[in-house]
């Protein structure tokens, strides 16, 4: 492998690592930038905490879908699509009645921008977008599974898991963690999902693993076996031991390196 | 519609049967193997050497036919189906599985492993709760955990039959610990970007906050 052109773009308030094999920096930067421009203008579109972004107009009935970006609607049937298909288990509709699509946003915006890396002649390249991955091309990657304790950016800490990313699998999303405590709700029950301590699930597009990744992880084990289903595989890390490990259980198709 | 309502009832009476033989006790026989091993903790600790012994210098360790000279020991009558076990696990066979008492067959797997490739076997004890019996069976390979399964699972009960049947032979317990591995990125939780939390801190700071 010659080089590798390598940056961090940030948008949403999170940093999205983009690496290209081969790249030259004349090709790679406007590529880059289109990708960037992208997360920036999903982030206009369906931000939260932005009081004028398309989303927050639509909840307070300032617009209709109709005057919105037709990707919000895309996105929002995206969530319901979703919320179908894992049967509950991934539920854009909080209990007070906000749409929260926040669980979707980050994997569909990758998946989209990454449009322009694909258009970018590197065959190869890797979007580590904040805890998912994403990657194209023929070469293999070693992934890391972060250890659920680590707070902040894993990456350099020590993972509990290595798998391979590229082929069968090209898409990687983890859902709990330390990260941001409490913020995934089980639809069922309305409360804040504590069913495992952290779940990745591999497959082959980001949105679908992203939204199964939060779909177990406020649903728990009854949404397990519709992922498996779907040909996704999983990483269930179910709590810590006392000499610092963790248990753990795996689909018999994760891509484990280890 | 009629061959509809047919094609319902057709399969609502596969469900049943299907459900039927979920929760039948198809594991059953190794738990009467389990059951009365274990209160003769003693005998086994005492037997299990001897038996152990006799096998070894048996040339050909291959299937339980070494296990028939074992015999010849004056013990008492409980200790022979103690050797019976015993032998089966001393076979080299990396699937060797026996249904005895952890202790015997721990005893046998140490035993095996001074002349094999130390691959073995453990049941746990069959352990229930509101969902039924459980049973996890172990295979160790030179002193590390390669496999489990759960070789008794589930209930009658209509909810979980569902959810053992699916969820059981799914998924593989995994014992997980934290190393430093040489990876292109790592999979996490989402994160605030340390670029914008130090921004974040620039503004409370300039807001004076």
């Amino acid at each position: 492998m010659s080089e590798v052109f390598r940056t961090t773009v940030h948008a949403m308030a999170m940093p999205f690592t983009v690496e290209i094999d081969g790249g030259e920096a004349e090709a790679c930067e406007p590529a880059v930038a289109a990708f960037h421009a992208d997360l920036v203008w999903a982030d206009e579109v369906f931000s939260l905490w932005k009081d004028d972004s398309y989303l927050q107009h639509l909840l307070r009935g300032d617009i209709t879908l109709d005057e919105a970006p037709p990707e919000l609607r895309e996105v929002l049937e995206a969530c319901e699509w979703f919320r179908e298909q894992t049967h509950g288990g991934f539920d854009a509709r909080r209990a007070d009645g906000v749409l929260d699509p926040t669980g979707l946003v980050k994997g569909w915006a990758v998946a989209r921008a990454s449009r322009h890396l694909r258009e970018a002649r590197g065959a190869d390249w890797m979007v580590g977008a904040s805890g998912d991955v994403l990657v194209a091309g023929n070469r293999t990657r070693r992934i890391g599974i972060a250890d659920p304790r680590v707070q902040g950016d894993p990456t350099g800490t020590a993972v509990v898991d290595v798998v391979a990313l590229g082929g069968a699998f090209t898409a990687l999303a983890t859902s709990g963690g330390a990260q941001v405590v409490d913020h995934i709700w089980d639809p069922v029950t309305g409360e804040v999902a504590r069913h495992y301590m952290q779940v990745s699930v591999a497959g082959r597009d980001l949105t679908e693993c992203d939204a199964w990744a939060t779909a177990i992880a406020g649903g728990g084990p009854r949404i397990v076996p519709r992922a498996l289903e779907r040909g996704l595989e999983v990483l269930l890390v179910l709590g810590g031991r006392s000499d610092g490990g963790f248990d753990a259980q795996a689909s018999p198709g994760w891509p484990s390196l280890t | 519609m009629r061959a509809t309502r047919a094609l319902l009832v057709a399969g609502g009476c596969t469900a049943i049967v299907g459900a039927g033989w979920v929760a039948s006790p198809k594991e059953l026989p190794s738990l009467d193997l389990v059951a009365p091993s274990s209160p003769t903790p003693a005998a086994e600790a005492e037997a299990t050497p001897t038996a152990s012994a006799s096998t070894a210098p048996s040339p050909e360790p291959a299937a339980t036919a070494s296990c028939v000279p074992t015999d010849d020991d004056p013990d008492e009558d409980d200790v022979d189906r103690d050797d019976e076990d015993d032998c089966v696990l001393v076979t080299p066979s990396p699937t060797a599985t026996a249904a005895a008492s952890p202790d015997a067959t721990a005893d046998a797997g140490a035993d095996a492993g001074a002349q094999e490739p130390a691959t073995a076997t453990y049941d746990g004890p069959v352990v229930s709760n509101v969902r039924g019996d459980y049973q996890a069976r172990i295979t160790v390979e030179g002193g590390v955990v390669t496999d489990v399964q759960a070789v008794v699972a589930g209930t009658r009960e209509g909810d979980s039959i569902e959810i053992n049947a699916r969820a059981i032979p799914e998924l593989r317990a995994r014992v997980l610990d934290a190393q430093t591995w040489d990876v292109a990125a790592v999979s996490g939780a989402s994160f605030t970007s340390p670029a914008f939390i130090e921004s974040l801190e620039g503004a409370f700071a300039q807001a004076g906050l």
